[in-house]
């Protein structure tokens, strides 16, 4: 097994399954410090592949298909915010609704536009070139997984450090903690909840709009029915056991890219796929279970009454 | 205004409402209220409960907008839409339920919306403790402002609020019952820096209902009596006597204890109980406690929060598992028994009315008929006769003087009082042995404490035996036989409330034993 692990190629397989998880965490991590439950990353995410590929293929521009993912995302999570910010719906029953819709109706317009079931790929969809650091990439062992990547790529893992950065020493981050923590608290204050819960969810339905593009215009360029494949969810979990702390979720990703990448491996030795496919989630179910475990120690030792009195 | 003249009235006053008016439909919470309140005073605003103090406040902060009437401060008139537009003229508002983000730091609370920025968007959070520090030192609000509000004591985020408050630069600080979650200690370290903000040029205005407060620190008092202004003193020149009497209309003596007399034969018998902590820490929540409370006889339990007394009554109720020891009530050992067998030995009334006690989107009706559900005359083969069951409602609220609407009403309408009166009313009409009460005056307005207080002493004289515990230790003193006092889950003392003070009780609460 470990010769099989302890491998450049196997560590480019980790970053590359990596990738579109982490762009939709780390969005959902803002809109969960908001206060806003982003159940919707999946159809973001979906409707981002999409509309990549729609884009690219129209213009034969990647830029622009990797605008149009992050747009259409952006107008998924929107519904959420609307619903659950404005309306004050029930995020979760609207997430889900909107995780079909979104399912449904990029099958809708993959009929209607491009006349297709299914799948569709073109030579005219022009796919994310991969940038190579020049020095850094032939660094052995690490560089081309590391250093080779899409521009998304670069996004995703440079978006760790710096959303640290923002949530933690500027007013931004402080207003947008403070308004997921006790929103009545905050808009006493002057910070208006509203604007800032619709930020959050814009920027994750981005930031998961992004991870679309980056599933449908990089290793494989083309758009399939369902391509999100449960990213979104598994995101959603990574925002949950990282407790919405950059650098705890990108552990928690880097847990599901290494499982994604082993289960694809594991085919190659001969395993069913539908087994290997369901490697992250068998590692989800786990991670939940033995952390809940944690949480709810760290919770009772949280909850202790200091000792009073001599 | 009353007859007495203010001596602050000569200078110009900070804070002047003038014929300030809130109706809520047909109720009119705050009639036409006029106050001055002058430079660097403490100016206490008393009142039951409901006796329109919140609403006052709530306009003071722009959270209401008056019906009519001006609010002047500092000589100009202002007009609040929110509270931001009071804290822009200096008034700054602590209250009861702390405005605080629990997993962020303390200086992180203090300086939100108001940051102090080293370069663009970048908080100067070294310049902001250095501040907050300075804050600290000049009013002796010692708290460390890296700490996370979650770690810090109840104390200790009012603190919080008052730095936030005066980061802010208020120089009006206004108090909602600050002292109403606070311990004996808490409290008078909460006066004294009232008293020394007050030094430095503040002026603090505080609503309570405790008039000991009052008459400890407040120079002005102002009463307030169904919404309308009834009377505004000068402390130096008036008596808790006085302004009970104007805060209820009627003349309560508010510490006269009730009359004793010998308890009968043992009725609750705890003997030698050990509770485990529920917080999965080391050691014993209650260490072999015993107890015996006889017929006609009132056990004052006193302690400072987590000492053990939450687990001793959660423990006689059922609500924990206990280690090792033995419960009886009369003769019948009930430790084995379900929650729901042993409460058809004693009654109880929960220190948690909303969460433990009441179901608050059921009706009235509906909380009253808890516990009577399998009485044959209020159900029959699995369905509730409801005319009954409306009776028995209606009784008990007239009994209670429970004031509502309608028996149809949710619970979570009603005042803490009512609330009270609905729990009590319930648990005694079963007409048990034992009962079980914890806090039952903790939110309750004064008229309704007095009330409360009656009834217990009306279920004692009927030969009941009551458990009660109290943070109140005025209320201790008052009601009990004997109190037994906990300190770290043991019973540190039984005393005597004739042979005892607040002081030697204080004492044995913090750890000290009898010699």
């Amino acid at each position: 097994m470990l010769d099989q692990i302890l491998t450049e190629a196997f560590l480019e397989a980790v970053i590359r399954a990596m990738i579109p998880i982490l762009l939709a965490a780390m969005g959902g991590l803002i809109a969960e410090r908001s206060g806003v439950f982003q159940i919707s990353l999946e159809g973001s995410i979906l409707a981002g592949a999409f509309g990549a590929v729609a884009a690219s293929y129209a213009t034969g521009s990647s830029l622009v298909g990797v605008l149009a993912g992050g747009l259409a995302g952006i107008l998924i999570s929107l519904i959420l915010a609307f619903g659950a910010v404005s309306r004050k719906a029930d995020p979760i029953v609207l997430g889900i609704a909107i995780n079909l819709f979104a399912l449904g109706f990029t099958g809708f317009l993959l009929t209607q536009i491009f006349d297709i079931r299914g799948s569709f790929s073109d030579p005219a969809i022009v796919g994310l070139p991969d940038w190579r650091i020049p020095g850094l990439s032939s660094i052995p062992g690490v560089g081309s997984a590391f250093f080779e990547l899409t521009a998304l790529g670069y996004i995703a893992f440079l978006s760790v450090p710096v959303l640290w950065f923002v949530l933690f020493r500027t007013t931004v981050g402080l207003r947008l903690r403070g308004v997921g923590e006790h929103p009545t608290a905050a808009r006493t204050l002057g910070v208006s909840v509203v604007r800032y819960r619709y930020g959050a969810v814009g920027f994750s339905g981005l930031m998961a709009g992004l991870g679309g593009a980056q599933l449908s215009l990089s290793n494989v360029v083309l758009f399939t029915d369902g391509m999100s494949a449960g990213r979104g969810w598994i995101a959603i979990v990574g925002v949950m056991l990282g407790r919405a702390h950059p650098v705890a979720v990108l552990g928690v990703v880097g847990l599901f890219g290494f499982s994604e990448a082993y289960g694809f491996r594991l085919q190659g030795n001969g395993l069913p796929s539908q087994i290997t496919d369901a490697l992250p989630f068998a590692v989800t179910i786990v991670a939940l279970a033995v952390s809940r475990k944690r949480f709810a120690k760290l919770l009772n030792l949280a909850a202790t009454p200091p000792e009073v009195g001599e | 205004m009353g007859g007495h003249r203010d001596a602050s009235e000569s200078v110009e006053p900070v804070l002047r409402l003038e014929g300030l008016t809130k109706r809520f439909g047909s109720v009119t919470a705050n009639d036409s209220i006029d106050l001055t309140v002058g430079r660097q005073e403490i100016h206490a605003i008393v009142g039951e409960n409901g006796a329109g103090k919140s609403t006052l406040m709530s306009m003071l902060y722009g959270i209401l907008q008056p019906d009519a009437g001006e609010i002047w401060v500092k000589g100009e008139r202002q007009h609040f839409k929110n509270p931001l537009d009071a804290m822009d003229v200096g008034l700054g508002m602590v209250f009861q339920e702390f405005q605080l983000f629990d997993s962020l730091s303390v200086v992180e609370n203090v300086i939100y919306r108001r940051e102090p920025r080293r370069w663009g968007p970048i908080i100067d959070i070294d310049g902001a403790c250095a501040e907050i520090d300075e804050l600290a030192r000049n009013y002796g609000l010692s708290v460390d402002p890296l700490a996370r509000v979650e770690q810090l004591s109840v104390g200790q985020r009012q603190r919080v609020e008052v730095l936030k408050a005066l980061y802010r630069h208020a120089d009006v600080l206004i108090l909602d019952e600050p002292t109403a979650v606070l311990t004996p200690q808490e409290t008078s370290d909460l006066l004294g820096m009232l008293t020394r903000l007050r030094d430095g040029g503040r002026t603090i205005v505080f609503i309570t209902h405790k008039l000991n407060e009052v008459m400890d620190v407040a120079d002005h008092a102002t009463v307030l009596h169904r919404g309308k202004v009834v009377a505004s003193r000068l402390v130096a020149e008036t008596s808790p006597t006085e302004l009970s009497a104007d805060m209820t209309g009627r003349n309560i003596v508010p510490t006269a204890r009730a009359e004793r007399r010998q308890p009968g034969r043992t009725v609750l018998n705890v003997s030698e109980l050990c509770v485990g902590r529920t917080d999965d820490g080391d050691g014993l929540a209650t260490d072999r406690v015993s107890l015996a409370i006889g017929a006609g006889e009132i056990l004052g339990v006193a302690a400072i929060a987590g000492n053990g007394q939450e687990e001793l009554v959660r423990a006689i109720v059922g609500l924990a598992p206990i280690v090792s020891g033995t419960i009886g009530i009369e003769g019948t050992p009930i430790h084995g028994l379900s929650t729901r067998q042993r409460r058809e030995h004693l009654a109880y009334v929960p220190e948690d009315r909303k969460g433990i006690g009441s179901a608050g989107s059921a009706s009235i009706q509906e909380n009253l008929l808890m516990g009577f559900q399998r009485e044959p005359r209020l159900c029959s083969r699995g369905w509730l006769n409801r005319g009954e069951a409306l009776r028995h409602a209606n009784d008990l609220i007239d009994r209670y003087g429970i004031v509502t609407q309608s028996a149809a009403a949710k619970a979570s309408s009603l005042s803490g009082g009512n609330l009270q009166k609905v729990l009590l009313g319930r648990e005694l009409a079963r007409s048990l042995p034992v009962l079980i009460v914890e806090q039952p005056t903790r939110g309750v307005d004064i008229g309704a404490i007095e009330f409360i207080h009656q009834q217990l002493l009306r279920y004692r004289d009927g030969g009941g035996a009551v458990l009660l515990v109290s943070a109140e230790l005025s209320e201790l003193l008052k009601l009990s036989t004997r109190i037994a006092v906990m300190s770290k889950g043991r019973l540190a003392a039984v005393v005597e409330p004739d042979a005892t003070s607040e002081t030697e009780l204080g004492l044995y609460m913090s750890g000290a034993t009898t010699s």
